[in-house]
């Protein structure tokens, strides 16, 4: 309860003495307000000398305050003469916050006709011993002596006038009484969101600070929508609320439950004997009278409900409900902006590295890989990450692929059949929509249909931990699958587009067989060269497929070939590059020439040759070949040659017993080669690997370290050895050996 | 206050470098310099990581060492034996 007299503006207070000093000249009585404590609130009206209430403050202020003590509940102007029998004052309430404690206007002295004479000579007659100051009685015994005898008309019109007057204050002070409460309470809600930007504080501590300053109602509750259709209360203040908290009602249930079905705020009255009210009285409050519900929506989502209970015994109404019930609203709207955003915000949160992974995932060029990085990275982006699983058709002949994580065989096994039996049996009508699967072995199970060439092809699977949170991440593994059926498409296309091209490739070659023998070897020769210059490390496995496909077709005429639509068209460039190279019309001049064109010609130059003859390796010198690329194929013949040698020299020794690869060279090579650079046990291994062409992958997969070690290893066995690439310390190990 | 978004995509690509390096055994200093990051993002992804069972965690700490769980793979499953 506000003091009055503490928010009565100082305009208020003129005005109001104003008023008082026009109504005790009207009347020509004396004029006091007091607060319900007998505190004087103006100065008194119609006193000559109004030091004596300066000076007796606290002794008058006891005077007031026991008549008002005796008076509690007046509704109405009452006349006593509770001071000096006879000698009446009319005391008028003037009611202020619709609360029994307000402030009391007081207008005296009233001496009816015909009473003066019988008072002044009563034997008590203003005796010292009535309690009050001696100066004060003498200063009322002046007031009486002053004071003539009314008639009962003027008697009448005395109290009205006072009644007036204090309903004039009434409504003054109620006014001035909301806009101070009005400008408190906005406050407050300023400082608490000015808080908010400043230091974010969470959505419930402004919900609480929000709610704990209105009066709107005794209990405030604050309830989430924690599952379609199910909401779980979060937060609660006000006696005995402490119960409600964690409480979970469902839509349509009880007054809450329908509530939250509503667009509109809710209200219900005199609920005591409601059936609904059960859910409360459940919680320990037995007495709600009235239920407001105020729900938390955003657009046409709804994520909560905001509700006051009030009890019967609520004596004081809000100041001023249509403002609070329109902020509670609002906050209700803002709490809907505020989880809209913070879910979008998760969203996007998920979507920026979504998009880093589209631009890493699209150069993969292997399902296996596109589904390992669907499984890994569903987990990533779900809220709660437990399992995930693609199940991939890799056949037409009823076989199945499925890689996992987080589920176990049989399990996932059985599901992933489960998969393939409901998606890719009936692959000739794709379903592109996401299906949330409740009947799983596992948990809840989002699926994602991966389509792709006009059939389902794969399906996504990760599992969710409540059907709230497969709403909220479907979009985003929606768009993972989505990303999925792109790459994989990417892959199906590349796979279908080398099946093609080598099958064609392989006609046309097969085809020159029928009129030149001889050519059809040597292109086979030179094809074969390309791949071991790829195993041997000159060139990744994918261009060395294409250069291939260029060798068997080298006598093609590229302007056929580029009438493929779609194929060939690399091959195309790389055999005329080749023509020009083998014409000596290089008249773009050294290394200007495509990498695959340079390749074939000196790929075509050791065929021809043949491999025992190196003399052609080493005068290999073409005109319109780079010759960095030269020394590297120079070094990869050598090694080749190199091999070739031991397995001779080994024949020859024991023919039937022992065929060699790169370990007959180990036995000598290499261990000198260890011997001689001091290299370490483990250096040895991956020379070992690398002399077998090994990759630094392959070393790294087989010696079960990573590839940055095997670099490491690899610098230093090149620093030891004293050579600066993997070509040379082959060629060392094998001139070992040789020699 | 490193952004959510910051981490996940932290998480990612340390998710990809595991799988391209199947084999890698890395700690959490030794990839952030890898990955040009600071050590205490990488760590909090590298854990999340090892809680969703992609990375396999040894150890604690600074001394904590991670490396690539792979996922469970079956392939040429029989559709024809149906369970």
């Amino acid at each position: 309860m506000l003091m009055i007299d503490t928010h009565m503006m100082n305009d208020t207070r003129e005005i109001c003495q104003e008023l008082q000093d026009t109504y005790a000249q009207l009347t020509n009585l004396l004029v006091f307000v007091t607060n319900h404590e007998g505190q004087l609130i103006t100065a008194p009206s119609n006193i000559d000398d109004a030091s004596v209430f300066d000076k007796y403050g606290s002794e008058l202020q006891n005077m007031f305050k026991t008549e008002i003590d005796k008076l509690q509940g007046i509704r109405h102007t009452i006349l006593s003469d509770q001071w000096v029998p006879g000698v009446k004052w009319l005391i008028a309430p003037v009611s202020v916050d619709q609360s029994d404690t307000g402030m009391y206007v007081w207008g005296g002295i009233l001496i009816q006709q015909g009473t003066l004479q019988s008072i002044i000579t009563h034997p008590n007659y203003l005796q010292p011993e009535s309690g009050a100051p001696a100066d004060f009685i003498e200063l009322m015994r002046s007031w009486i002596q002053n004071t003539g005898e009314i008639s009962p008309d003027q008697e009448i019109f005395k109290r009205e006038k006072i009644t007036k007057f204090a309903k004039a204050l009434s409504l003054i002070l109620k006014s001035s009484f909301k806009e101070n409460r009005l400008t408190q309470r906005l406050n407050a809600l300023n400082e608490t969101l000015i808080t908010d930007q400043n230091i974010g504080n969470p959505i419930e501590e402004i919900t609480r600070a929000v709610l704990a300053s209105s009066d709107l109602a005794d209990v405030f509750g604050f309830a989430l929508k924690t599952a379609p259709g199910k909401y779980t209360i979060m937060n609660s203040m006000g006696m005995n609320s402490g119960t409600l908290g964690g409480s979970i009602f469902h839509e349509g249930e009880g007054f809450l439950g329908q509530a939250v079905l509503s667009p509109q705020p809710s209200r219900w009255r005199d609920i005591s004997r409601d059936p609904r009210n059960h859910f409360f009285q459940q919680k320990g409050l037995d007495s709600v009278y009235e239920v407001q519900c105020f729900p938390i929506r955003y657009e046409n989502e709804v994520y909560g409900l905001l509700f006051g209970l009030s009890f019967k015994e609520r004596s004081t109404p809000s100041i001023n409900p249509q403002f609070e019930e329109t902020m509670i609203s609002l906050m209700g709207w803002y709490i809907g902006n505020h989880i809209t955003y913070e879910k979008m915000e998760k969203q996007l949160q998920r979507f920026k590295p979504l998009i880093e992974l589209s631009r890493m995932i699209i150069s993969v060029q292997d399902i296996q890989r596109v589904m390992f990085m669907l499984v890994d990275m569903s987990l990533n982006l779900v809220w709660n990450p437990s399992a995930s699983i693609v199940v991939h058709r890799s056949s037409e002949d009823g076989k199945i692929q499925m890689v996992a994580r987080g589920m176990q065989s049989p399990k996932g096994e059985t599901y992933a059949k489960d998969i393939a039996r409901r998606y890719l049996d009936n692959s000739d009508k794709p379903g592109a929509s996401s299906f949330i699967n409740s009947s799983t072995p596992f948990s809840l199970m989002l699926e994602y249909p991966i389509v792709y060439a006009d059939r389902t092809r794969a399906v996504l699977c990760v599992a969710v931990s409540n059907e709230q949170e497969g709403e909220e991440c479907r979009e985003i593994l929606s768009a993972l699958a989505m990303m999925g059926s792109v790459v994989m498409k990417s892959v199906h296309d590349r796979q279908q587009y080398l099946s093609n091209s080598n099958r064609f490739a392989h006609i046309l070659h097969e085809a020159i067989r029928e009129w030149n023998v001889a050519h059809y070897q040597l292109t086979a020769d030179a094809q074969k060269i390309v791949q071991e210059f790829a195993m041997w490390g000159g060139i990744i496995k994918e261009e060395a497929e294409v250069i291939g496909r260029a060798c068997l077709m080298s006598c093609t005429d590229p302007s056929m070939l580029r009438s493929f639509p779609h194929l060939f068209q690399q091959e195309a460039e790389m055999i005329e590059d080749y023509k020009h190279i083998q014409d000596d019309q290089s008249i773009l001049g050294t290394g200007s020439y495509s990498k695959g064109g340079q390749i074939m010609a000196l790929a075509f130059a050791i065929a021809t040759a043949g491999d025992h003859d190196m003399r052609v390796v080493n005068d290999l010198q073409i005109n319109g070949v780079d010759q960095g690329l030269v020394s590297q194929f120079r070094l990869f013949v050598l090694s080749r040659h190199t091999l070739q040698t031991e397995i001779n020299l080994v024949e020859e020794k024991a023919p039937a017993t022992k065929t060699l690869t790169a370990e007959g060279a180990e036995g000598r090579g290499l261990d000198a080669i260890v011997k001689q650079f001091g290299l370490s046990p483990r250096e040895k291994e991956v020379l070992e690997l690398v002399v077998k062409a090994s990759s630094n992958k392959e070393i790294a997969a087989t010696l079960f370290i990573s590839e940055h070690t095997v670099k490491n290893h690899l610098t230093n066995i090149f620093n030891k050895m004293g050579v600066t690439d993997r070509a040379q310390a082959i060629a060392a190990v094998f001139n070992k050996s040789i020699g | 206050m490193v952004a959510e978004s910051d981490v996940i995509t932290l998480q990612m690509e340390c998710t990809l470098f595991f799988e391209n390096n199947p084999y890698a055994i890395e700690t959490s200093s030794g990839l952030s310099k890898r990955l040009g990051r600071s050590q205490q993002v990488t760590e909090q992804a590298l854990n999340r990581l090892a809680e969703m069972s992609i990375l396999e965690k040894n150890g604690q700490g600074m001394r904590a060492i991670y490396r690539y769980k792979a996922p469970y793979i079956q392939t040429e499953v029989d559709l024809n034996a149906y369970d």
